[in-house]
């Protein structure tokens, strides 16, 4: 079970290939190979603090160009290529604590992500779109982005100091979502939200999973929320791939359990 | 076209006139982390000073400790005005500021003294030519060359001394490091800060002095293009490095005097901005080490 | 030519152009200070094609307008190449405007450090107020537009503008060619102003009285560019006599309100309070409905 089987036949929507990344001496990832499948779902990578979740995240949306290995969208090799590029290609991320542009309305935060991808579309079918000015697709995109989400009218036209925590969390999915992405990546999208927020959470994602036709990458503390939301698991730790399986057959992993589960009961609650 | 030994001997005066500035203009660098652009000014103000000390009374130490003087209090002024307020504020800021502070000062400087119009140091014993004869090449040098020469290496000393040695040294070195870990540990940053831009301020008022003794006149800008090379200097040296600056103060020296020598003296200013474009281009971090600390 | 007043409003509007081509990189947080030595191609370009080509007036400012515009994103191409930040990208743009300033004084071909004669007069009041209106209605656009939102986007959190699929380098380049290119246009409407430019027109004090001001009157905004560069423009001149102290007034000004107020005189809380001064009397009304308390 420690390694993932990639040329198993089924469409990756997102692959990566002994990928490592080193940091001045330090090795961030080792030799990891995932596959993200296309369509629905919702998995989860979990592993302490420092096992290089994020540094795979960042590999992943391409800010990280990797030391050794290959990053494969739909098949083509995109390795070092612009994250830009890698964004229109439909792999979508938030931010780990919530990064919203202080200065633009939650409208406006989804909009700068709406639009990056409707200029193409929409040359594609044939009209003129220098993408400059508000309006159309771009538009229509951030509208059903910010439905989909479930942010009232009223708070849209407000910047993100005058939103709740909850409302900010909202916007950056919206806004990772406007792009109709093929893989959505949450870099813990639960951290500060109370029980019942939590629960919310958990229907939105399962929601936005069918909606959207997406594959949903989490990457999470709250071993509860993890183990209830995602049907596949994978574990980093010290940044190599140690478990990849249902939640189950993670929980019962010996290896897992020693490393991870066993040792750090302060992560549990985080 | 001037004879090598001649070159030679206008290379050392002039690295020495620039390792002086930005020697100090580096350790402000280092420690502060701000686009300080207030040197100059100071620079001018001390060689003012030391103008009114050698006119009044001719003496070549006094006009030097005034400058000191002057170059420390200064320096101590545009720190507690123009960078403590807004320490921590974006880049663009503490820039505004210390240009501002820059500003106010040589527009006093020019609205006070002599309408602004160039002023000339007078006689002392630094015009003095000393001829020598080399390989049938007559070179010369003034005293106030050898002044600064000799000014520029006892200086640079004691001020590596005072940062190696001593204890506000270490803390000078602490805050370099990373001031947040030596706020923690009870280094009270302020008093780095203002120590810092003092001791730097010293070196430049002596700085200006000498200097203005070995040119025809000065005006409240003269030092600007001093303030640009010691920026080139303390980029190649990378922030923070004494030693560095003083390499690149006699490299730069050297580019310079062998530019006059034996090129077209009227770009003789572009090299210094060559030379910051191609090492920013080359090594965007500067070129002798990335870490402070350890060299400063 | 006109009154003194006639020459202060036309040389305000000019520097105003100037300032707010300087205020667009300095406004994402980008320290392209060139702004200086993108007026002297514009200036020196526009000059040389009216004076020894005969080009219309028009053509050849927007002819310095395109020069300009090109050096910005040549200076600016080779900052990114390095990924330059902070200090270091201040001290390349303000090598480059430097150099080009030495270049000058050593070019024979336009007059080196004698200057450049015989400039046609072309630049009215008229037109550049007319200039002025445009670019004036060209950043309310901007602000208004995706261009102006992916700015905004820049400077709060650069880092992620471009995982949200954003071509970060290229979006800078156009705006930092767009302000190059307002420098130019500036510096060719004062060239066919004041009629006689030297390269140390251009130099580190013109960079100066266009930046503080701009600074001072915050960054948040774009019309506190244009606030700051007229009152600390008008200031000096409405005392007789001030006109020597100008610069002094300008920097002991710029100095005191960045210790006073760090983002300069308009910034986003001033205008939030403004806006709340409007909304505060209706949204009470609304308060006092919704929750029943009086």
């Amino acid at each position: 079970m420690t390694h993932t089987h990639l040329h198993d036949g089924q469409a990756h929507a997102l692959a990566l290939e002994n990928l490592s990344v080193v940091f001045g001496g330090v090795r961030a990832l080792s030799d990891v190979s995932l596959g993200i499948h296309a369509g629905r779902g919702i998995e989860a990578i979990i592993g302490p603090n420092g096992a290089g979740k994020t540094t795979l995240f960042n590999v992943l949306t391409g800010v990280v160009a990797p030391t050794g290995g290959r990053l494969m969208i739909d098949g083509q090799d995109m390795t070092g290529r612009r994250q830009d590029h890698i964004f229109r290609r439909g792999i979508s991320r938030t931010f780990q604590g919530v990064r919203l542009f202080a200065h633009l309305t939650a409208e406006q935060n989804v909009a700068i992500a709406a639009r990056s991808v409707t200029g193409r579309a929409a040359r594609a079918q044939g009209r003129f779109a220098p993408g400059w000015f508000e309006g159309g697709q771009g538009r229509d995109r951030t509208l059903a982005a910010l439905d989909r989400v479930g942010l009232p009218a009223a708070s849209r036209r407000r910047l993100p100091s005058q939103l709740t925590l909850w409302e900010r969390r909202m916007v950056e999915i919206a806004r990772a979502i406007s792009s109709e992405p093929a893989v959505l990546l949450l870099d813990e999208p639960a951290a500060g939200l109370n029980t019942a927020e939590k629960a919310r959470l958990r229907d939105l994602l399962a929601r936005l999973a069918g909606d959207l036709d997406c594959h949903l990458v989490v990457v999470e503390h709250d071993m509860s929320f993890v183990m209830s939301i995602a049907s596949r698991v994978r574990v980093l730790n010290f940044g190599r791939l140690l478990a990849d399986g249902t939640p189950a057959e993670v929980q019962a992993d010996s290896q897992v359990r020693e490393a991870y589960l066993g040792t750090s009961h302060e992560e549990a609650g985080a | 076209m001037q004879g090598l030994p001649q070159i030679l001997i206008n290379a050392l005066a002039i690295g020495s006139s620039y390792t002086l500035v930005a020697v100090g203009f580096t350790l402000i660098f280092g420690v502060l982390r701000v686009v300080y652009l207030a040197h100059a000014a100071v620079l001018a103000a001390s060689a003012y000073a030391g103008y009114l000390a050698l006119s009044m009374t001719g003496s070549v130490v006094v006009a030097l400790g005034l400058g000191i003087v002057t170059g420390g209090v200064l320096g101590l002024i545009v720190e507690f005005v123009a960078i403590r307020p807004v320490r921590g504020q974006d880049h663009l800021i503490p820039m505004v500021t210390t240009i501002s502070a820059a500003i106010i000062i040589e527009e006093l400087l020019r609205l006070t003294v002599e309408r602004g119009q160039p002023i000339s140091y007078p006689d002392t014993f630094g015009s003095t030519v000393i001829r020598l004869n080399v390989f049938g090449t007559t070179p010369y040098f003034t005293l106030s060359q050898a002044l600064i020469v000799v000014m520029a290496v006892v200086l640079v000393l004691v001020l590596t001394w005072i940062v190696r040695r001593t204890w506000a040294g270490r803390a000078i070195r602490a805050v370099a490091d990373s001031e947040d870990i030596a706020a923690l540990l009870g280094v009270r940053v302020n008093v780095v800060s203002a120590s810092t831009v003092a001791l730097a301020s010293m070196l430049a008022g002596a700085g200006g002095v000498l200097i203005a003794m070995s040119v025809t006149a000065i005006d409240p800008h003269f030092a600007a293009p001093l303030q640009f090379k010691a920026l080139a200097i303390a980029l190649f040296a990378g922030m923070g490095s004494i030693p560095g600056a003083v390499i690149g103060g006699f490299l730069l020296g050297f580019i310079e005097a062998f530019a006059v020598g034996y090129l077209d003296p009227s770009y003789r200013d572009l090299f210094a901005f060559l030379v910051m474009i191609a090492i920013l281009m080359v090594w965007p971090q500067g070129l002798l080490g990335r870490k402070v600390a350890q060299r400063v | 030519m006109g009154s003194a007043f006639e020459a202060f409003l036309t040389i305000q509007c000019i520097m105003t152009i100037a300032a707010l081509g300087h205020y667009l990189p300095l406004s994402m947080k980008q320290l392209d200070v060139g702004i200086a030595g993108y007026m002297a191609i514009g200036a020196y370009a526009s000059a040389i094609l009216t004076r020894d080509f005969g080009l219309a007036f028009p053509l050849a400012i927007a002819a310095g307008t395109i020069a300009a515009a090109a050096a910005a994103l040549v200076v600016d191409i080779l900052a990114a190449r390095v990924r330059l930040s902070g200090f270091t990208y201040a001290i390349f743009a303000l090598s480059f405007a430097e150099s080009l300033r030495i270049i000058l004084n050593n070019s024979d071909r336009v007059g080196g450090t004698l200057g450049f004669v015989g400039i046609r007069h072309h630049t009215t009041l008229t037109g550049v107020a007319v200039v002025l209106a445009i670019v004036i209605l060209g950043f309310w656009a901007l602000d208004r537009s995706r261009l102006g939102h992916l700015r905004t986007a820049i400077r709060d959190d650069a880092f992620i503008v471009p995982q949200l699929g954003v071509p970060l380098l290229a979006t800078k380049l156009v705006i930092f060619a767009i302000g190059g290119g307002l420098g130019g246009m500036a510096g060719g409407l004062y060239a066919h102003y004041v009629l006689f430019i030297r390269p140390d027109d251009f130099g580190f004090l013109l960079l100066v009285a266009i930046m503080l001001p701009i600074v001072f009157g915050g960054l948040d905004r774009f019309y506190g560019a244009i606030l700051g560069t007229w009152i600390l423009g008008i200031i000096p001149e409405l005392f007789r006599g001030l006109g020597e102290y100008r610069l002094l007034l300008t920097a002991a000004a710029t100095i005191l309100l960045l210790v006073l107020r760090p983002g300069g005189l308009i910034t986003d809380g001033t205008i939030e309070r403004a806006k709340g001064l409007f909304r505060s009397r209706d949204a009470h009304r609304r308060d006092a409905t919704d929750t029943g308390r009086p």
